[in-house]
């Protein structure tokens, strides 16, 4: 009666594609400059993946429970700034990460407290909670730069540091999927975000507490994407007030991207759109163009992976191949 | 003889595994009020569909005013000159009434952007009140208006087609108060008078009396008896005699032992504005039933029980100990599951593997260190549920989707016995189940019984019937019959649910 499961092999499929596109890719910018393929430009490129992954895996969580989140790269502003003004006061630097990330969090718990409980619509209510959380990035500086303590405080370490010659921000990403990962594929935790993504009324019957869960999904955004922008003001060696704007954009086309190949939202899926983007943008830095190809790109990529996360491959797949059971008398009425 | 309004021969529908009609005739004269009657799953609201051009017809002839009709859409349907007005119309509320009336129709001209004129349309809105004067301002949004309103102007709606010569009802009076159905009927009244055929549809047996001329019963996909309504010999008890007939259509498993235990014990359960003071007990080795008809509170009731909406008054007491269910998780943490009556949008995670169902309320059994799923254990758990209510399903890790709807009923009960629970509460059991199917759940439900506390809720007062052991009907939100079910009749518990008055 037992049989073994089939449904992998489709998906192994779709998998093989987006790594031919990958390789595909990658060689395209070997042809057009061959300095791509060099160890340097390889960890940079790494470097470069890194942070974009994660600030996309934190909103994988909140794609997975079915809402979006217009706010993490706002609040990743209000976050870094934070911690930033705790460099600056003489905050010692984990301390100063944590108060960063908590403001974050208190952000998450906001968001999902407005669209988990009070049930309003996710992209505006974030809209407006990003906005606040933009303004109250101000009121640290008044605008300007936060730079005081940055050289002597030894935040900088966050960028700069290696383990076993690995950037530390690579080695913290690579721990952050690890956990997501088991989080979000393996655990009983994942399996309540998931079933809250597809059918929520169908999991509060089935004794899931979903408000608890879309409030933890907002929040481990809104920690991951504060966390993401204050290992770039590492980075900058400074607090600045808009460098966390940048991480919309990547992290939607990371999600998507990954839904493209799995047809959900998976950490999985969101790693590999975050590489695929991430090799693009290294490309044309590379190829030295400018940045607003870039985001053209980008655009491109993501509305392209939209497209296709509406085709289903895998469902047409799995389709044929149940009627093809039947036929073959499998017992199925 | 005189011609027909319309005439309906032969008509044949399938589902998958249910014939819904089945050679049903359907005759309707010129200018009467027809009221058609009729349990769930009779057929009346597919024939209604047939007509209205939902559904195609397998098999069958339609005639209109003497003439053969193809009704192959909706649309078609709307030209022959048949309208359908449902229970709940759909409007767009920041319309008026008017903008309603027309929409889609709201102007002559086709072009690439046809102009509205706004005055025009409000003097044709003001001309159809001349030809059914009601008392309404078709210049406020639909949003603002009353329910008996809305129905006025969904009713409007169809007169502003010219050539309308049958008007569908379909059960316009469950959301509306007991003036508003005054109202109503003033206005059923005065179309018939136009000359317009009515077919009304109701599970109300006093409305028939008073507002149709003439009626039809279905049952089992066929009509079974058309006369008049002031015919001899034809009252409630009849009716519901026909809607029922002789003998019960499914085998149902053998009554229980006297009852045990009290596992569930509930006194005065209440909602405020939806169903009143409400006592019940769940025994071991006993199924309670509760009978009710859409709109009778069973369904607020069982929500309320397991904390979906949240109760105005009551106790609950499991196996003699107090419990507040606050949430569906509290319910379930209590040892009380629900089976809802909606599976679709509350039973199932569709796209999701029988094994994630099946597991869904109940991790902890499979998890290590409290949080990780042991995928092993995770598939060994699921194919025992599948082999025990012998789920027909290639594999666990098929999507539910996939299933038909009985073996989907059965990952949703699979779901429940994975908790291990004290009580279970099953809402319409067989909504969407084959009948081949359908035994094979009631008699899982009488083994479950044995030592579960089991209520079965429905609106299928046969299958309610089969079934329980002790019999309560609800009706606009009390409890009318409360009485162990060797005291019943079928007929009589039917009769109560219809009515609300129980009869000997």
């Amino acid at each position: 009666m037992v049989q073994r499961r089939k449904d992998i092999s489709s998906e192994l499929i779709t998998l093989g594609v987006f790594c031919a596109l990958q390789i595909g890719i990658m060689r395209v910018f070997t042809v057009l400059e061959p300095r791509f393929m060099s160890v340097d430009n390889l960890l940079g490129l790494l470097n470069l993946v890194a942070p974009m992954a994660l600030v996309g895996l934190g909103l994988t969580f909140v794609a997975v429970t079915g809402y979006a989140d217009m706010s993490f790269h706002f609040v990743s502003c209000f976050g870094g700034m934070t911690m930033s003004h705790m460099i600056a006061q003489g905050l010692s630097p984990l301390p100063a990460i944590l108060i960063g990330g908590g403001a974050g969090a208190a952000f998450g718990v906001i968001n999902g407290v407005m669209i988990g409980k009070f049930k309003l619509p996710d992209m505006v209510a974030t809209l407006g909670l990003g906005a606040i959380a933009f303004g109250m990035a101000y009121l640290y500086s008044g605008g300007t730069q936060i730079t005081d303590h940055f050289n002597d405080s030894g935040i900088k370490l966050l960028y700069t540091a290696r383990v076993a010659s690995i950037p530390l921000p690579v080695v913290l990403t690579a721990i952050a999927y690890a956990v997501g990962f088991i989080v979000l594929n393996r655990s009983t935790l994942g399996r309540r975000f998931y079933a809250i993504g597809s059918n929520a009324t169908a999991a509060r019957f089935s004794g899931v507490r979903v408000e608890r869960y879309v409030i933890a999904a907002f929040v481990i955004c809104a920690v991951v994407a504060c966390l993401t922008n204050i290992i770039k003001m590492s980075a900058l060696a400074k607090g600045e007030i808009e460098a966390g704007l940048m991480w919309l954009m990547p992290a939607y086309s990371a999600v998507f991207v990954g839904v493209s190949v799995f047809k959900k939202p998976t950490v999985m899926g969101t790693f590999l759109g975050a590489l695929l983007i991430g090799t693009v943008q290294k490309g044309f830095l590379l190829l030295g163009k400018s940045t607003y190809v870039m985001e053209l790109v980008m655009g491109v990529l993501l509305i392209v992976s939209i497209v296709v996360s509406r085709i289903d491959f895998k469902e047409i797949i799995r389709r044929r191949r149940f009627r093809a059971e039947l036929a073959a008398g499998g017992g199925v009425s | 003889m005189e011609e027909l309004s319309l005439e309906m021969t032969g008509i044949v529908k399938e589902f998958p595994g249910v014939r819904a009609l089945d050679g049903a005739e359907f005759k309707l004269e010129h200018g009467e009020v027809h009221a058609l009657l009729g349990i769930n799953g009779a057929g009346k609201s597919t024939l209604i569909k047939v007509l209205s051009g939902v559904y195609r017809a397998d098999a069958g002839q339609i005639t209109l005013n003497g003439r053969q009709i193809e009704i192959s859409s909706p649309q078609a349907a709307i030209d022959a000159g048949i309208a359908t007005v449902y229970q709940d119309p759909q409007m767009i509320p920041s319309f008026t009434g008017y903008e309603n009336i027309f929409l889609g129709a709201e102007s002559e001209s086709t072009g690439l952007f046809p102009r509205i004129r706004r005055k025009k349309l409000l003097a044709r809105a003001r001309g159809l009140l001349e030809k059914f004067p009601v008392d309404i301002d078709l210049t406020r949004p639909v949003g603002e208006l009353q329910a008996v309103e809305k129905e006025s102007i969904a009713i409007l709606r169809a007169l502003s087609r010219e050539n309308m010569s049958v008007l569908v009802l379909d059960e316009p009076t469950s959301i509306l108060t007991r003036k508003e159905i005054g109202i109503l009927f003033e206005q059923i009244r005065m179309l018939k008078e136009s000359g317009i055929s009515i077919i009304y549809i109701t599970h109300r047996l006093d409305e028939v009396f008073q507002i149709a001329d003439r009626l039809t019963v279905f049952r089992d996909g066929r009509n079974v008896a058309t006369c008049n309504t002031s015919a001899e010999g034809i009252d409630h008890a009849r009716i519901a005699e026909l809607m029922l007939g002789r003998e019960l259509s499914h085998v149902y498993p053998p009554k229980g032992q006297p009852p045990d235990d009290d596992v569930l014990s509930v006194k005065d359960l209440a909602l405020a504005g939806r169903f009143s003071e409400t006592s019940f007990t769940a025994k071991r080795g006993w199924i309670l039933g509760v009978f009710g008809l859409v709109g009778s509170g069973i369904d607020d009731l069982c929500k309320t029980l397991f904390g979906v909406l949240h109760r105005t008054a009551g106790v609950t007491e499991i196996n003699g100990r107090k419990v507040a269910l606050a949430s569906p998780a509290d319910a379930i943490a209590n040892g009380l599951f629900l089976v809802p009556g909606d599976r679709r949008a509350e039973g199932q995670i569709s796209d999701e593997s029988v094994a994630f169902n099946v597991i869904l309320s109940n991790m902890a059994r499979v998890a290590g260190l409290g949080f990780l799923i042991r995928r092993r254990e995770e598939r060994l758990a699921a194919w025992s549920m599948v082999e025990e209510l012998d789920i027909k399903t290639p594999d666990v890790a098929a999507a539910v989707s996939l299933l038909s709807g009985g073996n989907q009923q059965k990952v949703v009960i699979g779901k429940g016995l994975y908790t291990d629970g004290e009580v279970y509460v099953f809402q319409e059991p067989t909504v969407g189940v084959d009948v081949g199917a359908k035994a094979g759940i009631y008699e899982m439900i009488r083994r479950l019984s044995a030592d579960k506390g089991v209520i079965v809720v429905g609106s299928d007062c046969e299958e309610i019937y089969g079934l329980c052991d002790h019999a309560m009907v609800m009706y606009q939100g009390r409890v009318v019959m409360d009485k162990p079910a060797s005291e019943v009749r079928l007929e009589q518990m039917l009769l109560c649910g219809l009515t609300g008055k129980a009869r000997e």
